[in-house]
């Protein structure tokens, strides 16, 4: 059940996200501009229909082996893990790993932090890019996850503390479509 | 006396110029499969999925383990009566720990191999010291550390250089694969050494040469020295100003610089090992010529005005030739340390004991310094932060001024 409720979300973000259109355009911000969204704008529900199973989400429900226990199963290639997942740019290039998942309070992903730059592990900065910014088409057993953003976009972005009062996270120029939040103004 | 002494001349002419190519190789192997273990390891644990906290974890242990080894571990080579078989155990052992990181990326396997490798870290280090000691005459030992300091930041350099393409191209793993594998030159360069230094030259040694297999003297009032003393508090001091400075300024190119971030940072940690492997040796011939304390006072003087420097400047080009000025300290500190704690101790049995309490002092000062200056990045800028940097330097060096003093034998007839 714990397992289900893990990665269902992560399944339907999959789908979800495949969905996006992507915006090529990319354009060049200062920091603090709208590149970067204070995360406290609440969740955009729309993107998260019902818990019904997607088609070909799991392989089969079969009924308890264990007693009490119920087992959804799936193919070992439906399901990742993300943490150590390098994020890459449209382009190709590799911007850094994931080394941690934030949700809101709901538990909806909201951003991913990534190892972002340096050399030999000295002069990384952890940075906060938005959830929703990244896709996971690319078949993620083996390939990268893809952020609709490029280094330019991330790299002056503020360093993720786990103190700060507030967390910015680096999310696309535009705001989606979706987005129902007040427009923020910056 | 006679006899001996001219022997000792004979050999320390050759020795500390020339002569030692084993002495050389070693260090420069040594430094090379050393380098994987920094910041890195953090970085392979991260693409082996590891969450942050087990990765804290693990490095905390590492940390605290090099901190609590450092004393035991100098005392324990001082106890030794073979500072060659010491040397090759630990070199053994942080070739085990590497490959065991390479190997096996568990929680299990890493906590064993990061307390593994810290221990036999603080073995070798000063027993590469003692080696060196026993090896060349007093009044070439300045010379030689020079040497030593010049081969081990070649081996730093190409190190750096050779992992940072490995772990583009091939793969995390492979940097710690290849550590493993350079351990076994470092013990071909150990083993050379035995044969060419010390079994037949050994018994001709005075005893002030000499690191005593068993203390003469088993006192520990060289505790109470206060020129050791005042060493340590200024190597805490140098180490709490300097530490953070490349850490906070590589963040800082990565946040200014673009796609050739990378390489700007590889400069900035390749750059000053050619400057220390230039300076070293002028550094021990300078220390033997003119005394400590000017040489240090000048390898002091670099961390202010580095840090003036770079709070001055956001250009990631700037920062690499900033950078610089961490050769000129570290070539400083690094042939400095180990010669003014052999001016103290070399006679009380203790060398490699003091050796591991200036490591203590060193851990200290470089692990708060990181602390401390990230506190003041994060909550008043990158710049405040070398502000505060540049000004623990000042103090470091006003303290080195003030209460250190000249710890070069005066020289007799």
């Amino acid at each position: 059940m714990l397992m289900t409720r893990l990665f269902d979300p992560l399944r339907k973000i999959r789908c979800a996200t495949g969905g996006y259109g992507r915006s090529k355009r990319v354009t060049l911000q200062i920091v603090g501009g709208a590149l970067v969204l204070a995360i406290a704008t609440g969740a955009n529900p729309s993107a998260w229909q019902a818990a019904t199973p997607a088609e070909g989400a799991y392989v089969s429900t079969e009924p308890p082996e264990v007693l009490g226990t119920h087992l959804q199963r799936f193919a070992h290639t439906d399901l990742f893990r993300i943490l150590g997942k390098e994020v890459e740019s449209p382009s190709g290039e590799a911007m850094g790993r994931i080394v941690d998942l934030l949700v809101d309070e709901t538990g909806r992903p909201q951003a991913v932090i990534i190892d972002f730059g340096g050399f030999l592990g000295v002069g990384i900065r952890k940075i906060a890019i938005d959830w929703h910014t990244l896709r996971f088409d690319q078949n993620g057993k083996e390939d990268a996850v893809v952020a609709d953003l490029d280094r330019d976009e991330i790299k002056a972005a503020p360093e993720y503390k786990d103190s700060r009062e507030v967390i910015a996270i680096v999310t696309a120029a535009k705001p989606k479509q979706h987005d129902t939040g007040p427009d923020p103004g910056w | 006396m006679n006899l001996s002494h001219v022997g000792n001349e004979r050999r320390a002419s050759a020795s500390a110029t020339r002569g030692l190519p084993g002495l050389d190789w070693l260090n420069f192997f040594v430094a090379n499969f050393q380098t994987g273990f920094g910041p890195f390891i953090s970085v392979y644990l991260t693409s082996a999925g590891w969450t942050q906290g087990a990765i804290g974890a693990a490095l905390s242990t590492g940390t605290i383990a090099s901190m609590a080894s450092q004393v035991p571990a100098g005392a324990l080579v001082d106890a030794t009566r073979s500072k060659h078989m010491a040397a090759a155990a630990a070199i053994a052992a942080i070739g085990i720990s590497a490959l065991a990181i390479g190997l096996w990326p568990n929680f299990l396997a890493i906590s064993a191999a990061e307390v593994l490798h810290s221990f036999a870290s603080a073995i070798l280090g000063p027993a590469i010291a003692a080696i060196t000691l026993v090896l060349v005459d007093p009044d070439a030992f300045g010379e030689r550390l020079g040497r030593n300091a010049r081969y081990a930041a070649i081996g730093n350099a190409v190190a750096a250089g050779v992992m940072g393409v490995c772990a583009s191209y091939l793969g995390d793993r492979t940097v710690f694969l290849f550590a493993a594998l350079l351990a076994i030159p470092a013990l071909m360069a150990l083993a050379t050494l035995r044969e060419a230094g010390s079994a037949p030259h050994r018994p001709r040694l005075p005893a002030s040469h000499r690191v005593p297999a068993r203390p003469p003297n088993r006192s520990w009032h060289f505790l109470t020295d206060r020129r050791l003393l005042a060493f340590a508090v200024c190597s805490v001091l140098f180490h709490l100003a300097n530490a953070a400075m490349l850490p906070i300024a590589a963040a800082a190119v990565t946040k200014r610089a673009g796609r050739e971030a990378g390489l700007i940072i590889a400069a900035c940690i390749v750059g000053p090992q050619l400057i220390t492997a230039l300076v070293s040796p002028w550094t021990g011939r300078a220390a033997e010529a003119w005394g400590r304390r000017p040489i240090l006072l000048l390898g002091f003087c670099a961390l202010p005005i580095r840090g003036i420097l770079l709070a001055c400047t956001t250009d990631p080009y700037l920062i690499v030739a900033i950078q610089l000025f961490d050769g000129l300290g570290a070539a400083v500190f690094g042939v400095l340390f180990p010669l003014i704690v052999a001016d103290i101790t070399r006679d009380t049995g203790h060398y490699t004991t003091s050796l591991g309490l200036g490591g203590l002092a060193i851990g200290g000062g470089a692990t708060l310094s990181t602390a401390l200056a990230g506190i003041v990045a994060d909550d008043f800028g990158v710049g405040a932060a070398f502000l505060s940097l540049a000004a623990g330097g000042l103090i470091a060096t006003a303290v080195v001024w003030t209460f250190m003093p000249e710890t070069r034998a005066p020289a007799d007839g």
